[in-house]
């Protein structure tokens, strides 16, 4: 069975939970980069919860299937159109008018749905959020490499980027319903946290003292992040409005030689001389150069997903 | 050797640079026996970062063993040996020469004559930073960084040396190219060079491209 990519949007990818333990050889960990909503993707569809599915940038991923199928949306919220074959043409009433077209509707977020054959899948842009899921019940079947089908964009291990005419083979990850875990719909997901705007991305500073850490504690707290339009799979870039560089305080008398490469994962912080903050995402390098002021909270990871550019974000350290 | 938490799912073990290596050894060593409650132990230059579960009991349990170690403050033995033969064409090596004020011949002699250690990966999958550089050739990286620096090519920036793995970006001083596969992934390993081996870069080539 196959699915037909029509369309992709900005960026569509093969995303699972990646491929951690490899960090030694300079092999970034990758994976999907809202983990619960890949998780309830799959789960919602009857999936091992981290099977690969499709992780979609801002929307626009038009697909078609050959053979019945079951999928779920889950992540940003994208309006979701399911219709017969683009090829078929609209039913004509006696009038002469297009009558609404039965066969096209719209699907529900966060809820399994059914396509039969030639049936087309088809996401609008986002309405909040940034990153959306697509769980196929059976997964998308790739070749893994390291033990991960994901595409890591930085090191180019994994699948390439979905491009419109590829066709895509389904896997045999799905489990009997009802699933071995439970199914969870709350938190709803990290794309409510970020609507609702309720969610501080918590930090624990450390793990030195190269800046000090009041200085940091006090940058994070008072200044005006926001989100860079630089911000991709490798890390999520932060300005403030208020700091430029020559504010940066490891130019300071207490800031220390620079350090060698040191290991890093996903959600560490760098603040680079630029002023900037990046916080280390999915496909991040292995090691990193410039002063680590902190580390995000693994609870707040998923948030850090669905943060558009522009979009304010208020720190609480520890 | 001091221990500090890193985030809740690791935690740092903060070391001088050249100490590195040798605790590496003791700390795979030391957390070989705690088996699930590790994920990873990744080797940095002055710092090893071990990854763990988010519990706290793998976390206590970690910090407990590193606790018992007592540094040797020794290399480990060198397991592995590489050799890489280097044709020593790179697009910087003429101004770099004369930056130096040495003669190119000057710079293939003394980047060739080293052996170096692999201190620790990172930047791309394969990618290692050799130590053991000549002092004399230790030289800022590149203002602006190459858009594209090709696969194999063999580079040197601040007190270390390199080789790129794959096509990508990069702000080393290139000095020339090899043909090693640094990451095969129908290897096992994938990469080439694994933190604690020796590289040797052998005179293939210099720019005329000519064998010697």
């Amino acid at each position: 069975m196959t699915l037909a990519v029509g369309a992709t949007g900005p960026l569509a990818l093969i995303q699972d939970l990646g491929r951690p333990g490899h960090a030694r050889s300079g092999v970034p960990a990758s994976g999907a980069y809202d983990r619960a909503a890949l998780r309830m993707a799959n789960t919602l569809v009857g999936n091992a919860s981290g099977a690969p599915a499709l992780e979609c940038l801002l929307g626009g991923l038009m697909l078609t299937t050959t053979e019945r199928c079951t999928v779920a949306v889950t992540g940003a919220d994208v309006p979701i159109e399911v219709s017969a074959n683009e090829t078929a043409p609209p039913p004509a009433t006696e009038t002469g008018r297009e009558s609404p077209d039965p066969a096209r509707r719209s699907m529900p977020l966060r809820q399994p749905f059914e396509l039969r054959p030639g049936m087309r899948l088809r996401l609008g842009r986002a309405r909040e959020g940034l990153r959306t899921y697509v769980g196929v019940r059976g997964g998308i079947a790739g070749t893994a490499v390291l033990g991960s089908t994901a595409t890591d964009t930085l090191s180019g291990l994994g699948p390439r980027r979905l491009m419109p005419g590829d066709r895509l083979e389904i896997g045999s990850q799905w489990v009997e319903f009802p699933g071995p875990e439970p199914l969870k719909l709350r938190p709803l997901s990290a794309v409510a946290h970020v609507v609702a705007g309720a969610r501080e991305i918590r930090v624990q500073l450390g793990p030195f003292d190269d800046i000090p850490r009041e200085i940091v504690a006090e940058l994070l707290n008072d200044g005006d992040w926001r989100v860079s339009p630089n911000s991709d799979r490798v890390g999520l870039r932060l300005h403030a409005t208020a700091l430029s560089a020559a504010d940066w305080p490891g130019t300071q008398p207490r800031a220390t030689p620079p350090r060698g490469p040191t290991p890093m994962f996903r959600g560490v912080i760098q603040m680079p001389p630029s002023g900037e903050l990046i916080i280390m995402g999915p496909d991040a390098p292995t090691t990193g150069g410039y002063p680590i002021i902190g580390v995000v909270d693994d609870a707040d990871l998923d948030c850090l997903a669905q943060l558009r550019p522009g979009r304010s974000v208020r720190f609480s350290v520890d | 050797m001091i221990v500090r938490p890193f985030g809740a799912g690791a935690v740092l073990v903060e070391c001088a640079a050249p100490e590195t290596l040798g605790l590496l050894a003791q700390i795979d060593d030391a957390l070989a026996p705690l088996g699930s409650a590790v994920i990873e132990v990744v080797p940095g230059i002055g710092s090893i970062v071990i990854t763990h579960p988010l519990t706290e009991p793998a976390r206590t349990r970690i910090v407990e063993a590193l606790s018992a170690i007592v540094p040797t403050l020794a290399a480990p033995a060198v397991t592995t040996a590489v050799a890489l033969d280097v044709r020593y064409d790179g697009a910087d090596l003429d101004d770099l020469a004369r930056s130096l004020g040495m003669a190119a011949a000057e710079v293939i002699a003394r980047h060739s004559a080293a052996t170096y250690r692999v201190a620790c990966c990172g930047f791309a999958p394969g990618f290692a930073y050799l130590t053991g550089l000549d002092p004399a050739l230790n030289t800022p990286r590149l203002e602006s960084p190459r858009p594209r620096v090709p696969a194999g090519a063999v580079a040197i920036a601040g007190r270390y040396t390199g080789v790129y793995p794959r096509p990508s970006p990069g702000g080393w001083t290139l000095l020339g190219s090899c043909d090693a596969e640094l990451f095969n992934l129908d290897r096992d390993p994938p990469a080439l060079l694994e933190p604690g081996m020796t590289v040797r870069f052998r005179v293939a080539a210099t720019g005329s491209g000519r064998l010697l």
